[in-house]
């Protein structure tokens, strides 16, 4: 495993790692703020009513039960948005079940005879409360705070699936491009983060305990939480002026941007890139890039509402993941109604195909398909329950994926694993698993020596990529058409699987891959 | 003048906590309720300041129904001691003295003077005044507690138990400690307590409440000289015959 850390690889990404933290530290902190006013409000609205409170508990206790991923893209869906909006939302939810349970635990914690002189002295209901029960149940409260945020901080990562930033940035473009590198520069600083907010909240904790105001070793504690505190801010003070000025330049020519996004993995990642750079350099237009968007759904509906501009697509995926159509064998018929489909429906313009096609396919060991003279899908019918496969989710549920491949070749595997995309060559080059799903110009078949199984019953529909853009953008820039020509059907299946080999197996930058790539070929 | 008229209280509607109970408090006395745990005497004391609510009869405060009182306005004119203390534990005891004058927006000086004032009338130094109450003794605790209730100068005290948590060494000193506050400042005291030593040392008069009925009322001598029921005459007499075993031994 590559993970050593050169100091300049660090140094390099210095400024978008700052930028990352900062938007972390927002993210966990507006979502801590709002949730802490939610459920101390909450709670001492409902504490006297056990009916009430218990109620309120049970569903802030379901809301925590919820799978992040699901509740992000659940309330993605709600919002009709991607971005900073849900995630926050996300957060507060999550954020609510210790800040609830503490908040009535404490509320109820006060000492009966300390309640009786409380009412007994004159207070009223809400002094009682203000002047009493908050005070006290104080310490309790902001346990629960601090259990909340760096909860917070760690679910804060997933944020970036939505493209809401923060350092889950890092990880997720690691885990797509299956870098250590990039996942550690992710993980790392937002474990730190964790334990510093957990020690800040938690000297902010022990000085709201009036008795431990002269204990030494706690003043000792104060000036480094201080310390901290201040660095922290100065830090996003800088980066927050340096933002805004490009902001400010960014408001200048707003009219000039085009977003660009992926999904979240290597090949689109390559795809958004070149796009990217060849618009760069042909055209006027600054791009602004959105990548590693979680997924075919939410980047299908940034692009329908516009807050992107442009993303490639795959046949197959827009005809039978988006629009719910059957597959259909031929390329040429796929991409055709695809494109109409897509016009008429969304507004939304396919241009004229990369020239790769990247299917499904099932891959196997090479060593293995030598030995049992595997050479076609059919060929493992017969040892079909004796094998063990590892499929994406994904694959295990879209109408061109195992359930119909089942029906279509008569067999089923003996023993079906579900594997994160990230996880499945690895876990057949360990031989975890005899056969997996993969894409075909994936780099890592020839990098792990697997080999793709012919698809001889033509069960997988075509999946031709193609730049997907909005009408309306092509109508502001028309440029951008002539720009993104030199694209079509310039990248067969070999070139496409040789620019995933470079970013996957050799660890290559794709800026730089994408570049080099750009100039042999296109001479630009 | 405070006039318990004919009052009885049920919690769970089949037995009675007090049972057609009536009695007058009489300005400037200590009044002592007398009785074990279940006779009734903390829910009689608590029903002055409407901490409880009778189920029928009447109770009034200077001729006027407390029905028609506003609870709170009637709470902060009422000084209040509990058992146990029931000091906020979050508060220095400057701000627990403070607790009522702040209820009632007195100026800051005023509140200061008053609190200064007070700790000097308890006998606390003034450097108590930063502490809280977990870092000062039961006793010290306790001289708060009377402090806090005095706060506002009512003319009206209401003490349930508050000695019951001391030592008896502590006790003592404090119950004379009380009696020559009671003297300087003339308050009107409603004292609960389940002591008859304490009743006796403190009472102006003494009220002996037996399952929720008030047996007698009157000055020590009358009670221990004419007892009107049996209930009342066991309970004299036997501490009498306790009292002078125990002069035996010395």
């Amino acid at each position: 495993m590559p993970a050593s850390f050169p100091i300049d690889y660090i140094l390099e990404r210095l400024p978008e790692l700052w930028q990352r933290t900062y938007e972390h530290l927002f993210l966990t902190g507006i979502s801590t703020g709002i949730a802490t006013f939610l459920g101390v409000s909450l709670g001492v609205l409902t504490f006297r009513n056990s009916k009430l409170s218990g109620l309120l508990l049970a569903i802030v206790s379901v809301l925590q039960t919820i799978p992040s991923l699901a509740i992000l893209v659940i309330l993605l869906v709600l919002f009709q948005k991607i971005g900073v909006l849900p995630a926050l939302t996300a957060l507060v939810l999550y954020a609510l079940l210790p800040i609830v349970r503490n908040t009535l635990v404490g509320l109820r914690s006060v000492p009966k005879e300390t309640l009786e002189a409380a009412i007994g002295l004159g207070m009223t209901n809400w002094q009682e409360i203000r002047i009493v029960r908050i005070p006290i149940a104080i310490p309790v409260i902001m346990a629960g705070i601090r259990t909340a945020a760096v909860v917070g901080v760690g679910i804060a990562t997933l944020s970036a699936f939505i493209g809401a930033g923060g350092l889950g940035e890092f990880i997720n473009r690691g885990l797509a491009l299956s870098n250590t590198r990039l996942i550690c520069l992710g993980a790392i600083p937002s474990a730190l983060l964790a334990l510093i907010v957990d020690f800040l909240l938690g000297t902010l904790e022990k000085s709201l305990r009036p008795k431990q105001k002269t204990n030494p070793i706690f003043k000792f504690q104060k000036v480094a939480a201080v310390l901290i505190l201040v660095l922290l801010s100065i830090g996003s003070a800088l980066n927050y002026s340096k933002n805004s000025n490009q902001n400010f330049q960014q408001q200048d020519n707003l009219d000039n941007v085009i977003k660009i996004a992926s999904k979240n993995f290597t090949e689109q990642h390559i795809l958004g890139e070149l796009m990217a750079q060849i618009i760069e350099t042909r055209t006027d237009l600054r791009v602004e890039r959105k990548f590693n968007l979680g997924g075919t759904l939410i980047c299908h509906e940034a692009l329908k509402r516009g807050e992107i501009d442009l993303y490639a697509e795959y046949t197959g995926t827009g005809l039978m993941a988006i629009l719910n159509k059957s597959a259909i064998a031929d390329a040429d018929k796929a991409y055709k109604l695809t494109a109409r489909l897509y016009r008429e429906k969304f507004n939304l313009i396919w241009l004229n195909p990369f020239g790769f096609n990247n299917t499904y396919t099932l891959t196997v060991r090479k060593e293995d398909a030598l030995k049992y003279n595997w050479k076609r899908i059919s060929d493992l019918g017969s040892s079909a329950s004796n094998l063990v496969a590892g499929f994406t989710p994904e694959f295990q549920e879209r109408p061109d994926g195992y359930r119909n491949l089942q029906k279509a070749f008569g067999f089923r595997f003996g023993n079906v694993k579900d594997l994160d995309p990230s996880l499945t060559y690895l876990a057949i080059s360990k031989k975890e698993v005899d056969i997996i799903d993969g894409f075909s110009t994936d780099g890592r078949i020839p990098a792990y020596e697997l080999i793709s199984l012919q698809d001889d019953k033509n069960f997988f529909p075509p999946y031709y990529a193609a730049p997907v853009i909005r009408r309306d953008t092509i109508k502001r820039f028309p440029e951008l058409k002539k720009a993104l020509s030199p694209l079509a059907n310039a990248i067969n299946n070999a070139a496409m699987t040789g620019l995933n080999f470079e970013v996957d197996e050799k660890k290559r930058d794709v800026k730089e891959v994408v570049a080099e790539y750009l100039k042999s070929k296109i001479g630009d | 003048m405070i006039v318990f008229d004919k009052i009885s209280k049920t919690y769970d509607g089949v037995s009675n906590a007090l049972n057609k109970f009536s009695l007058e408090v009489i300005e400037g006395e200590i009044l002592v309720l007398l009785g074990s745990s279940g006779s009734g005497k903390s829910t009689a004391l608590r029903m002055i300041n409407r901490l409880v609510e009778p189920t029928t009869g009447k109770i009034s405060f200077h001729g006027e129904d407390i029905k028609s009182k506003d609870p709170i306005a009637l709470r902060r004119s009422i000084g209040y001691v509990i058992q146990g203390f029931g000091l906020f534990p979050h508060m220095t005891v400057e701000e627990n003295i403070s607790i009522v004058p702040r209820l009632l927006n007195w100026p800051l000086d005023k509140t200061a003077n008053r609190c200064q004032e007070l700790l000097e009338l308890v006998r606390l130094p003034p450097n108590a005044k930063e502490k809280f109450p977990d870092q000062l003794s039961g006793g010290q605790q306790q001289r708060i507690g009377v402090a806090r209730a005095l706060a506002a100068d009512p003319s009206y005290l209401l003490m349930d138990e508050p000695f019951g948590a001391l030592d008896a060494i502590t006790r003592s000193l404090l119950q004379n400690e009380f009696l020559e506050l009671k003297r300087q400042l003339n308050k009107t005291v409603v004292f609960v307590t389940h002591d008859i030593v304490e009743a006796l040392i403190l009472g102006d008069r003494i009220a002996v409440l037996h399952n929720g009925s008030l047996e007698q009322i009157g000055t020590k001598t009358e009670l221990f000289e004419n007892p009107k029921t049996e209930f009342v005459e066991c309970l004299f007499t036997k501490t009498a015959q306790q009292l002078s075993v125990f002069r035996n031994y010395l």
